[in-house]
């Protein structure tokens, strides 16, 4: 099955690897090259990608720094493997890099332990990893596509890496017609690459202002809201790109299912644990280089928001749909697979 | 804020919620950020703070308590419900929501005659991908319930 552009926005070749930049989409279809832990933070940290992608360059960035190391000391790879991990961590704040990073140093700490090259033994693992969440991310869009029902029109919010696509291919094979609404999500407009990737795929996709959603749900334009989500808590909170709390504030008002699309929930109890990122306001006041507000005006850019459980229909989790307080329960089936 | 506000709201700003005390929190208002944007030199010029917001940062700020009063510019009211720029039902909703307090306040500035692209539009391009719509409901009616007091 071909994958959508943005479902594995990133691949290596030896001892560097390419990253899809996201913040030249749609009109550009351009790989940054990576050589280096280094580079792959700056991208992350620029959001040139974001979402899946992020998760890709981070095991990406592991990959080449174990390929540019095979047959090193053990000790000397583990040091590099580690600064790896800290400047990943800490490109952007919000995000479980840290999880994943742990992954990939317990993968090191095995390998060293057992006696074998760290490297070759690394590659092995990330590999390996990489195409078994490839296949779950492929079971979770039918599980999504199980929720929506024939004729249905889905509104989301931002881009969650080309699994909308694999969401309406899903429900296209059922036989059933979707269609998507998708806000364009300020200030990088990455409701414009979700719209971009379904029209791509021949759907039917509406884009609209990011405040035009309570409007939608009103008036029934829309049967259910699908977002993607950076973090889940233990206890069923999300936290995803700022403006999916408001868009489920409206869902709950105008009567209309909520779903997200989860991952591992990680140690984090309740979503107000995890840290919103706030970005620079330039990022806001300008685009593409241009101020477009005046210049004694400031701006505030949060880049995540919190949306408690109890706004929550449904979790899509890759071991199926529950409800968001038996999560930490069905984690526990699940996250052996992992 | 959401909207475009008349040119008058500056004056009735100074009397009741003074610069130095208040500071102003501007959500876009998309698609007329334009507008918005030309409208906003009245108030730094007037002391204000002014800052700017995402309109899909306004749930994140009211629930944060980065705002602590919401108005809503509305053209007129039909009904018992008021005419506003398309959003006005959202920040509503979020104000009651959240318990901020929401109001009403008037303005020139007509949504539905104002110019905009065939597409979604930003800083004069339209940003709609090939083969996508796009989906602009310029005004909304949210019912008078949603506020605390009209002007």
């Amino acid at each position: 099955m071909e994958l959508p552009p943005l479902a594995w926005p990133a691949y290596d070749e030896g001892d560097v690897f390419y990253i899809l930049d996201e913040t030249r989409l749609p009109e550009e279809k351009v790989y940054i090259k990576a050589g280096s832990y280094r580079d792959a933070a700056l991208a992350i940290g620029g959001m040139q990608t974001r979402a899946f992608g992020q998760v890709l360059t981070l095991f990406y960035a592991f990959l080449i720094t174990a390929r540019q190391n095979r047959g090193g000391k053990p000790e000397k790879v583990i040091s590099l493997l580690r600064a790896a991990a800290r400047a990943l961590e800490q490109s952007r704040p919000t995000f479980a890099f840290k999880d994943l990073s742990g992954k990939v140093m317990a993968w090191a700490e095995r390998a060293r332990a057992e006696g074998k090259d760290i490297s070759s033994f690394l590659e092995g693992q990330i590999l390996a990893f990489l195409e078994h969440l490839k296949g779950l991310r492929v079971r979770r869009a039918g599980y999504a596509a199980a929720l929506i029902g024939s004729g249905d029109a889905v509104l989301t919010h931002c881009n969650v890496s080309g699994e909308m696509v694999l969401i309406g291919r899903a429900c296209r094979e059922a036989g059933k017609g979707v269609r998507f609404y998708a806000t364009e999500t300020r200030p990088y407009f990455q409701g414009r690459l979700t719209a971009w990737e379904l029209a791509g795929d021949g759907f039917d996709v509406t884009m609209v202002p990011d405040s035009a959603v309570a409007g939608l749900l009103c008036e029934h334009r829309c049967q259910l809201v699908m977002v993607g989500s950076d973090r889940v808590a233990l206890n069923g909170d999300i936290v995803n790109k700022v403006g999916t709390f408001q868009l489920a504030v409206a869902a709950r008002t105008f009567g209309v299912p909520f779903y997200a699309l989860v991952q591992e929930p990680g140690g984090v109890a309740r979503g107000e644990d995890i840290p919103v990122e706030e970005r620079d306001d330039k990022e806001l006041l300008a685009y593409r280089g241009k101020r477009v507000y005046p210049e004694d005006v400031r701006g505030y850019y949060p880049a995540f928001d919190m949306t408690p459980a109890a706004y929550i229909t449904r979790l899509i989790t890759f071991g199926g749909t529950i409800e968001p307080r038996e999560l930490p329960q069905a984690w526990q089936k699940v996250g052996k697979a992992m | 804020m959401y909207g475009v506000p008349g040119k008058e709201f500056h004056e009735f700003l100074k009397a009741r919620y003074p610069s130095g005390q208040w500071g102003l929190w501007w959500a876009e208002s998309r698609p007329f950020e334009t507008e918005l944007s030309q409208r906003l030199n009245a108030f730094t010029a007037g002391g204000y703070e002014t800052v700017v917001i995402g309109d899909n940062m306004m749930g994140f700020c009211i629930a944060r308590k980065k705002v602590h009063a919401v108005f809503v510019f509305y053209q007129h009211v039909i009904n018992e419900h008021a005419c506003c720029q398309g959003g006005g039902l959202l920040i509503a909703v979020l104000a009651k929501k959240l318990g901020v307090t929401c109001s009403l306040y008037p303005t020139d500035f007509d949504p539905e005659k104002a110019v905009v692209g065939d597409g979604l539009c930003f800083a004069g391009g339209d940003i709609t991908p090939p083969g996508a719509k796009s989906y602009i409901p310029r005004v909304e009616r949210v019912a008078l319930s949603y506020f605390k007091e009209r002007w």
